[in-house]
């Protein structure tokens, strides 16, 4: 049987592609296109995929949460539902602090579609959220220059997926 | 743009094989050996960086007691480095215990002897 972990995770990854890709098309590809103005709509669209993508990014994150965490105190999944078993994960581990980070970068990047933001920051924003899972993968937990290599490696993998 | 193609070339050729969990990469007093005197602490090096709040270590003597001092601490400044201080140790034989998470989440666990000669 496939672990939860393993599918959570695909969900989790392929949400924030899609989120990160389409906020990349929309600065880099649809306005220097100058798309005429019946283009609303379409960047209408695009913001709403942006959205929905964005929605399962932070749901299937939060499963990949409760799912590691379970896994690593080894406790049920009821059990680390409903007595906090997520906390010690999420407070006292790099998994955790990256965590808290690239939520509040997703809820920044949702917010930015509804007001104008200059590209780059956008652009900044959205390549933070796809980059840092980097972090706590296998290349973040190897030590010192060929971990750093590993790691650079690894963020320029996930910044060209999304183009 | 030159730089820029081999920069990243670099990065893509100079990756060599990443190690998916934390193993035992070393340890001291050594695995299997016997030292004289008895060791302060016994000294952990992984492969990987280690979480601290998941990570110990436990040592025990022939009859199954814990000989350890204190708890067992991660290096802030090597994550790879974990020990755990020891009570003063007669001569015999003593297993110790770890259990770690690396920091890709990854758990695992081991053991192994070593003496304290006479």
């Amino acid at each position: 049987m496939t672990d939860p972990l393993i599918v959570v995770r695909g969900v989790h990854f392929a949400g924030t592609l899609v989120a990160c890709g389409t906020v990349g098309f929309i600065r880099l590809v649809a306005e220097p296109a100058k798309v005429p103005s019946d283009g609303q709509p379409l960047r209408n669209r695009l913001s709403l995929l942006t959205l929905l993508a964005l929605a399962v990014a932070i749901l299937s994150g939060a499963a990949w949460l409760v799912l590691l965490a379970a896994d690593i105190l080894g406790a049920p999944l009821l059990d680390v539902c409903l007595h906090g078993g997520a906390w010690p994960v999420l407070f006292e581990t790099r998994f955790g602090l990256v965590w808290c980070v690239r939520f509040g970068v997703a809820v920044v990047l949702a917010l930015f579609l509804f007001r104008p933001v200059p590209k780059a920051i956008q652009l900044v924003v959205a390549a933070l959220l796809l980059c840092l899972p980097a972090m706590v993968g296998h290349a973040g937990a190897t030590p010192g220059l060929s971990g750093d290599i590993h790691l650079a490696s690894d963020m320029l993998h996930l910044l060209t997926e999304r183009q | 743009m030159r730089s820029i193609i081999a920069s990243i070339a670099f990065l893509f050729a100079a990756a060599g094989p990443v190690f998916a969990h934390a193993h035992l990469d070393r340890a001291n007093p050594a695995v299997g050996s016997t030292v004289t005197p008895a060791p302060k602490e016994v000294v952990l090096w992984f492969t990987n960086q280690l979480e601290p709040a998941f990570s110990s270590i436990e040592v025990r003597n022939e009859k199954g007691a814990s000989v350890q001092a204190g708890k067992a601490v991660v290096d802030r400044s090597n994550r790879t480095r974990m020990s755990v201080p020891l009570k003063s140790l007669p001569p015999g034989s003593y297993k110790v215990m770890w259990r770690v998470l690396s920091v890709d989440t990854h758990r695992t666990q081991g053991d192994f002897s070593f003496r304290v000669g006479p």
